[in-house]
């Protein structure tokens, strides 16, 4: 089980109004970095991206083909990540960077009381410091 | 539906029609673009980006080809060709670090946990695979040429990116969604935002943008009075943008306690409609 999360300040003025029992059993280790994104930083990214899983290929497929706003909306909310592949998935995720996982982080953890939710964070924390780690020059 | 039947033997696109909109494709040097586009090797190319003399050889090699590169694709730019191709090497090694990180023996068996979550949280959490599965659509936006299908989905991904930093900025200043959207809308909306947002606190001039929050009333003020305190900004004006999954706060609630209670001058507070519900 994953038991440490990465806060940043703000989100760790969010841990501390979860209750005691929430809190409890987990570490929270600061989280410092300081990437900044930019939008052609972003757009590289996503050129970048390189997939293999035929899920995502056949999502991508079937959305250049959806002919309406509303085709393609169903389209994203009908999709899911079952059984995706992990490499494609860290793609997805270096592709979006960490400042919308902080996002996400943020959003989430405010509403968290299960464990399980906890651990998903822990999770989302995860993948954030190591994007940190790799996009920050050492 | 984008026509791709004039995809020539360079992975290049003359042009092709969107919607009944005839556009033509932007030159990104990707190691697939120029391995293509030169008829390299593809792993001599991604050698090649790794290093700063490497990306300046494809640039004199390019270069050669500017006549025939400016036909193929109208908007080809020499002058920022050397920045592309620095920002596609700087991007390729950030991306195999990540990578290897991930899939190291130390941290493989974690981040299998990690993956495994990331699958599974979402039937909570469905922002998650909103996020991903609008990043994937972006990406095939730009790469397969079908971008402007997305202009009326309003991902802002105009020319260079510059459209998403830019809305910020003018939004800031006028308030901007006027409309209000709910449940599954609300849901990309954000998604959306989230992948063509800039950094979690954007400073324009005075103005604090604060984004993503999802906090219960109780929560909300002391978190709220330390990033005003924490921005280090006399004259604050802050943007509350909210989540779909955080709880219903009204504008009457919000604005009291951002103007009275955290001391936020009225005529500097931005609460765009979209983000209040009701």
């Amino acid at each position: 089980m994953i038991t440490v999360l990465y806060l940043t300040d703000a989100e760790r003025a969010i841990w501390r109004m979860l209750s005691q029992e929430a809190q409890e059993g987990w570490t929270i280790e600061p989280e410092n970095g300081n990437f900044r994104d930019s939008p052609q930083r972003r757009e590289m990214r996503l050129h970048l991206l390189k997939l293999r899983d035929p899920k995502l290929l056949d999502f991508q497929e079937k959305a250049k083909k959806a002919n309406t706003m509303e085709a393609l909306t169903a389209l994203i909310l009908t999709m899911d990540l079952k059984n995706v592949n992990d490499a494609d998935v860290a793609e997805l995720f270096f592709a979006i960077g960490p400042g919308p996982i902080g996002r996400v982080v943020e959003s989430i953890l405010a509403t968290v009381t299960k464990d399980e939710d906890i651990e998903g964070v822990a999770a989302l924390t995860l993948i954030r410091r190591s994007l940190y780690q790799a996009m920050t020059p050492t | 539906m984008a026509d791709l039947s004039t995809m020539d033997g360079t992975g290049a696109t003359k042009t092709f029609t969107v919607g009944g909109v005839e556009t033509v494709p932007e030159f990104i040097p990707t190691p697939q673009r120029v391995s293509e586009y030169l008829e390299m090797d593809h792993e001599q190319v991604l050698a090649e980006m790794q290093s700063v003399e490497g990306r300046q050889r494809l640039h004199q090699t390019l270069i050669e080809y500017e006549e025939d590169l400016r036909e193929l694709y109208p908007t080809f730019s020499p002058e920022s060709l050397q920045a592309q191709l620095d920002l596609v090497g700087e991007t390729l090694l950030e991306k195999e670090q990540f990578l290897r990180d991930v899939d190291s023996p130390e941290k493989k068996g974690m981040f299998r946990r990690v993956w495994e979550s990331m699958k599974a949280f979402p039937k909570r959490h469905p922002v998650i695979t909103s996020l991903l599965v609008v990043a994937l659509l972006a990406a095939g936006a730009w790469r397969m040429g079908w971008l402007p299908k997305f202009d009326g989905f309003g991902f802002g991904l105009g020319e260079g990116g510059g459209g998403a930093s830019g809305g910020v900025a003018e939004g800031a200043a006028e308030g901007v969604a006027e409309t209000v959207l709910s449940g599954p809308e609300l849901l990309l909306e954000t998604a959306k935002k989230l992948v063509t947002a800039p950094d979690d606190f954007v400073t324009i001039d005075k103005t604090v943008i604060f984004r993503g929050i999802a906090y219960d009333r109780e929560n909300l003020q002391p978190l709220l009075e330390a990033v005003v305190q924490g921005s280090g900004i006399d004259t604050t004006a802050v943007r509350i943008v909210r989540d779909p999954t955080s709880r219903f706060l009204t504008e009457a609630y919000l604005k009291r306690m951002l103007v009275q209670d955290i001391g936020v001058k009225p005529e500097n507070l931005i609460i765009p409609r979209l983000l209040l519900g009701e």
